[in-house]
């Protein structure tokens, strides 16, 4: 399942959100991808959600498949809407 | 020996510590075997992400949750899925060795945040780069060099230093510093002469040719570095230090005199800093005041512009510090050589001509506007004065005064005291606004001439350009005529008039400058002792002859000749 979202941080995805998402994609099991700009980058790589140069007000894609796929996306929701505070 | 250019003197003995830049160390590339590479990768990626984590656990417990955040990130990118299956993969298929294999990868990785668009993102590169320079010392177990504490006199040798570095710096032990990147105006380099740390700077090769632990004389007082010296040499230099230390002690004497002129005429003698680290170097020397607090160091070296909160306290401090003496601030100077990207300045064909300064900061009135609501509401805790930096024309003085003043209102609105008698000044450092000195003084409370640019914008020199750095020309008779005419048109309008440029420092061009009637002089704070020392036996008479006289040479190399020859003397 997919879900689109909108970066709504001032500075973007920088090291400290784009971490907050790769650790928080990797507390499940299913495999979790983010698509921006025409990439596709696996969401529990900083390097890769660094690597996507996701600036404020970019659109994302966060695709989830695997058991615990709903949940992925639930909580992905709540820390983008959060903008990334834990 | 090597040569480079004195952008802190003195002279330093000591062992040459030299930090490498591991990227560059030389490497095995191919391995026939990669099972043992893959292990070594391992272990190599554990060692890093512990010394991380301690890094973490340290700066949380010294400045809380915000600095120590990024160890998170960068134990995250060690551990990172993507990065370590490319390292993997290199090792494995292309038979590379560790070492290769995490330089490339993490290269590639550095050039992709390089190239991207936004310039945020490009600055992430900085966190690649750190934290995978990290790894690779792991991989060639090249020791972290801890700045902050060494066991014996040390010369540091370095590509370049970060002001990050430089702020850890062990003083007592560092004895003198070469980079091989880097000029006067660097920030190591301004850091280097308010810790009075001798250094040199473009000392090509120098962490290749001196090798670590070897004995090293940095003499940045004739501009040569020499490394394991015979005997006799070093004996000479030891000798030529204790003059050196004697002469400083000797202008202790003067911590306590006034600088009055030799006929009765007073001066005051002000400190430029760049940090509230600077206050102890001011307070040592004797400064009657800031002249100068160049505010864009604290925009730089960072991820974000600092808040509001954060300008707050650091001015606070300052002017807490100086305990109700003067002290003057100056808004954001950003441009020409002093980049900060997060800002977002495009990339100009002339920079120095370009967007800098004030010209930016009035074409990004929300970070000006934090900045000035930080500097008012810190005014109560001191002597405020507010000085507009590269001002070349009436409408950008009363621009930026009506802005403070709408956010002067807005804070008392606010029931937020700001003090009743904040000075406003603006910097001379564009010959437009030097020649219309007359029409500026009318405006503001008082001048600061920035003969560093001055100079540059006046005689056509880029002064960062190696190839004609001699037309760079302090004593360029049309640079006196213009300086005179400056402070001429302040005693007109009754208003102050310093200068803050390294001008002040040459000795013959000190009395010139007293001469044509300046009466403040700024510098770094280590100059102190030595221009009071010099004030103290000027005649104001003499130097109103002498600088008449120079202003009847035709000739920068004329002015220079005479004013040396007076020296010698």
């Amino acid at each position: 399942m997919q879900k689109v979202f909108r970066i709504l941080n001032e500075e973007g995805l920088h090291a400290r959100p784009a971490g907050a998402l790769a650790k928080t994609a990797a507390e499940f099991t299913s495999s979790i991808e983010i698509r921006a700009n025409g990439m596709t980058k696996n969401a529990k790589s900083i390097m890769g959600v660094m690597s996507l140069g996701l600036s404020k007000d970019a659109e994302i894609t966060i695709v989830a498949s695997g058991e615990d796929e709903a949940e992925a996306l639930e909580k992905l929701e709540q820390l983008i809407t959060n903008k990334f505070q834990i | 020996m090597l040569k480079g250019t004195i952008t802190s003197s003195g002279i330093g003995i000591g062992r040459a510590v030299i930090l490498h830049q591991a990227e560059n160390a030389a490497h095995p590339i191919h391995v026939t075997d990669p099972a043992p590479e893959l292990l070594l990768f391992q272990a190599a990626v554990a060692e890093a992400v512990h010394e991380v984590e301690a890094l973490r656990v340290r700066t949380l417990a010294a400045l809380g949750e915000d600095k120590a955040a990024i160890f998170e990130a960068h134990a995250q990118i060690l551990q990172d899925p993507e990065f370590q299956a490319q390292v993997r993969e290199e090792i494995s298929t292309h038979r590379l060795t560790a070492v290769e294999a995490s330089r490339r990868v993490s290269q590639t990785f550095i050039r992709m945040f390089q190239e991207m668009d936004n310039a945020y993102m490009r600055e992430r590169a900085i966190d690649v780069k750190d934290v995978t320079g990290r790894l690779l010392r792991k991989l060639q177990q090249i020791p972290e060099i801890d700045l902050s504490s060494f066991d014996s006199d040390t010369i540091l040798i370095a590509g370049d230093i970060t002001p990050s570095q430089m702020a850890m710096l062990d003083h007592k032990k560092v004895k003198g510093i070469i980079t091989e990147a880097g000029g006067k105006n660097s920030h190591t380099s301004i850091m280097a002469r308010t810790l009075e740390i001798p250094a040199m700077a473009g000392v090509k090769d120098a962490t290749t040719l001196i090798k670590a632990s070897a004995e090293v004389i940095l003499d940045a007082e004739a501009g040569v570095i020499l490394w394991n010296p015979q005997p006799e040499v070093k004996n000479d230099y030891s000798k030529k230090i204790l003059v050196l230390e004697e002469q400083k002690r000797n202008l202790l004497e003067y911590l306590e005199l006034e600088p009055v002129t030799a006929d009765g005429s007073t001066v005051s003698l002000y400190a430029n800093i760049s940090s509230p680290q600077d206050l102890a170097s001011v307070i040592k020397n004797g400064a009657q005041g800031i002249g100068l607090f160049r505010t864009e160091f604290i925009f730089m070296d960072r991820a974000l512009a600092p808040t509001e909160e954060e300008q707050y306290l650091i001015y606070k401090s300052v002017l807490e510090g100086m305990k109700g003496l003067p002290v003057v601030i100056r808004t954001l100077d950003v441009g020409g050589d002093k980049q900060i990207p997060y800002l977002r300045i495009p990339t100009e064909a002339n920079p120095f001509l370009g967007l800098r300064a004030i010209r930016y900061c009035l074409r990004n009135v929300e970070i000006f506007k934090t900045q000035l609501r930080a500097l008012l509401r810190s005014s109560v805790h001191g002597r405020l004065s507010i000085m507009f930096p590269m001002i070349s024309n009436l409408e950008e003085v009363l621009e930026a005064r009506s802005l403070l003043t709408e956010i002067a209102f807005e804070l008392k609105a606010q029931g937020v005291p700001v003090s009743a008698d904040i000075m406003i000044g603006i910097m001379i450092e564009v010959p437009s606004a030097a020649l219309l000195a007359d029409v500026l003084a009318q405006h503001v409370d008082f001048f600061s001439i920035g003969t560093n640019d001055l100079i540059q914008y006046l005689c056509a020199v880029d002064r960062m350009n190696e190839s004609i750095k001699e037309l760079y020309d302090p004593y360029h008779p049309a640079v006196l005529r213009l300086i005179g005419q400056v402070i001429r048109a302040a005693q007109d309008q009754k208003i102050k008039v310093s200068m803050c440029g390294e001008m002040a420092s040459l000795p013959g061009l000190s009395q010139v400058l007293l001469g044509l009637g300046l009466r403040e002089f700024s510098m770094n704070p280590a100059s102190i002792l030595r221009m009071k020392k010099l004030v103290r036996a000027t005649k104001l008479e003499d130097a109103r002859d002498l600088s008449k006289k120079m202003l009847g040479l035709s000739s920068g190399r004329e002015i220079k000749l005479y004013l040396d020859s007076l020296v010698c003397i």
